[in-house]
């Protein structure tokens, strides 16, 4: 056994942000939720590694990337990365790995998808900072300032890997591994403002092949379409929840993500399932959706059962 | 996501009724809410919804809040009353002038006429810690900056419409700015998460400082 490490990221990408499951109990004060944006390939990465579900993670978003680790321990890749190298050798994602310590890890910016997890055994440690491991780049708030993390930043692990353990090679099975490039299907449940919609304008949304702004972000994806504009009455602010699909006068959709401020005034037509959002912030701008209907029971169903299965229930 | 009936919106009483509610639903059904976030007619709940099926949580949340908002109109819950020290001035407020010459008023009888109605919160957002307090007399009301500042100083008193607000920490905004507090809005990421001077519900009156109480009370000029 050894007494944890650090890993130091020689280059971060763009984007890299510690994250967990995001923060609990502040949004009444005006803390966003922040949190992994992808909790489908994060809770995977600690899966395969048996921790804890919450435990912090990196979150990378493109690359290139590349660290060291200065002492050994088991690690897992999940999401966007494809081609990973292990001190030059190509190794796979969606699987546990064993680096030594000295071992260097890199991957290009990946082909497709956005975001790459790298979890390690037991979990990045982030102290104990008082709302949790997650960064929120907007708010400026959460470990390192919020981040990102800049090149030759340290971050420390608390491994305490059983050597006789190193051979097991748990990997995900292929079923469960998505392919970002698909067409995607975001799932709106009416809800909130959503009766105070034309007819017209609602028709369009689902007939409507949208294209992910440049502006998507952490905290929301805005969507442009052949939509019409749509004339709306003042709402108060109100609270606003993971997924909701805000439309603002423009009629072009703002899908609410993980850094979402925790109130807004623009009418919201729907929200989409958290599964649905996990999809999303895999996709690209550039990139194309569509709205279908969805089934609220079936989709509190199907998240249940992905809660359930990552020991979250 | 709750919303709330009354007869007129917003009103004091109502948003103060919302945060009695919250209060009870998180004393109530301890374990089952995430997040709890009230405004000016609404209160959105995130609730662990893998662990009661939403029928039997949205029994639970109705019962509990006909129950506190049945105790809110036999008496109205206590109120916090919150005293913000504030130094209005040219050099800790770039809008002041402009505003009062905008109004064609003395800046003295702005000054009077924003401190002397105690406002009431309703609600925080748009970065931590941000009130919005309402409502400045209509004299006062002024729409948001055509161009929003790159950075306004934390503790400055801001004027949009007919909205009062304090900035928490140095950010970009748009609000006519008429003063500074050297009150530390917030330190939560610092203490915990009852470091925020204000609530939703509160009741808060701006008291006028002159630049030396400013200083004393630990106000930086910068």
């Amino acid at each position: 056994m050894n007494a944890g490490g650090t890993v130091t990221l020689h280059k971060p990408g763009p984007c890299a942000l510690l994250q967990d499951l995001g923060r609990k109990g502040w949004q009444h004060l005006g803390f966003c939720q922040s949190g992994a944006m992808d909790e489908h390939a994060f809770l995977w990465a600690n899966k395969l590694l048996g921790n804890r579900p919450a435990c912090a993670a990196l979150e990378i978003t493109l690359g290139p990337f590349a660290c060291r680790f200065d002492s050994a321990t088991r690690i897992a890749l999940t999401g966007a990365a494809e081609r990973i190298f292990l001190n030059g050798e190509a190794v796979r994602p969606w699987q546990q790995l064993p680096v030594a310590g000295g071992d260097e890890l890199r991957f290009d910016a990946p082909a497709r998808g956005l975001r790459t997890y790298l979890a390690v055994r037991h979990g990045f440690d982030p102290g104990s900072p008082p709302m949790g491991a997650s960064m929120a780049v907007r708010e400026k708030t959460g470990p390192f300032g919020g981040g990102p993390l800049q090149p030759q930043c340290s971050l420390a692990f608390r491994d305490l890997t059983p050597a006789a353990d190193r051979h097991r090679r748990l990997a995900t099975p292929a079923r469960f591994i998505p392919r970002y490039d698909m067409p995607l299907h975001l799932y709106l449940h009416p809800g909130f403002q959503h009766d105070s919609f034309s007819p017209h304008y609602i028709e369009a949304l689902f007939n409507t092949e949208f294209t992910i702004s440049s502006r998507a972000n952490r905290m929301a994806y805005p969507l442009a379409g052949d939509t019409p504009g749509c004339r709306q009455a003042h709402l108060m602010s109100e609270g606003t929840p993971f997924g909701a699909v805000q439309i603002p006068p423009d009629g072009q959709p703002i899908i609410l993500l993980k850094e979402r401020q925790t109130i807004g005034g623009y009418p919201k037509i729907g929200c989409l399932s958290h599964l649905d959002c996990f999809a999303l912030a895999q996709r690209r701008p550039g990139e194309k959706v569509r709205f279908a209907r969805g089934n609220l029971a079936d989709s509190r169903y199907r998240l249940k059962t992905f809660y359930t299965f990552f020991d979250l229930a | 996501m709750v919303h709330f009936r009354y007869r007129r919106i917003p009103a004091p009483e109502l948003v103060r009724a919302i945060a009695a509610c919250r209060r009870q639903l998180i004393a109530e059904l301890p374990g089952l809410i995430d997040d709890c976030v009230a405004s000016y007619a609404s209160l959105l709940i995130y609730y662990a919804f893998t662990r009661i099926p939403v029928e039997d949580f949205i029994e639970k949340v109705t019962a509990s809040i006909n129950t506190a908002l049945c105790a809110a109109e036999e008496r109205p819950p206590a109120t916090t009353a919150v005293e913000v020290p504030t130094y209005y001035s040219a050099e800790t407020g770039p809008d002041l002038a402009r505003l009062a010459a905008l109004k064609e008023i003395d800046i003295h009888r702005l000054i009077q006429l924003h401190s002397q109605t105690p406002y009431t919160v309703y609600a925080i957002g748009f970065a931590p810690g941000f009130a919005y307090m309402g409502f400045v007399d209509a004299l006062l009301a002024a729409p948001r900056l055509d161009k929003p500042r790159k950075a306004v100083t934390r503790g400055s008193v801001g004027i949009a419409d007919r909205q009062t607000g304090i900035y928490p920490s140095d950010s970009p905004g748009g609000w006519n700015i008429i003063g500074r507090t050297p009150l530390d809005i917030f330190t939560a990421a610092a203490g915990g998460r009852d470091n925020c001077l204000l609530k939703v519900g509160d009741s808060v009156i701006f008291k006028p400082i002159d630049r030396g109480e400013f200083l004393r009370l630990g106000g930086k000029l910068s």
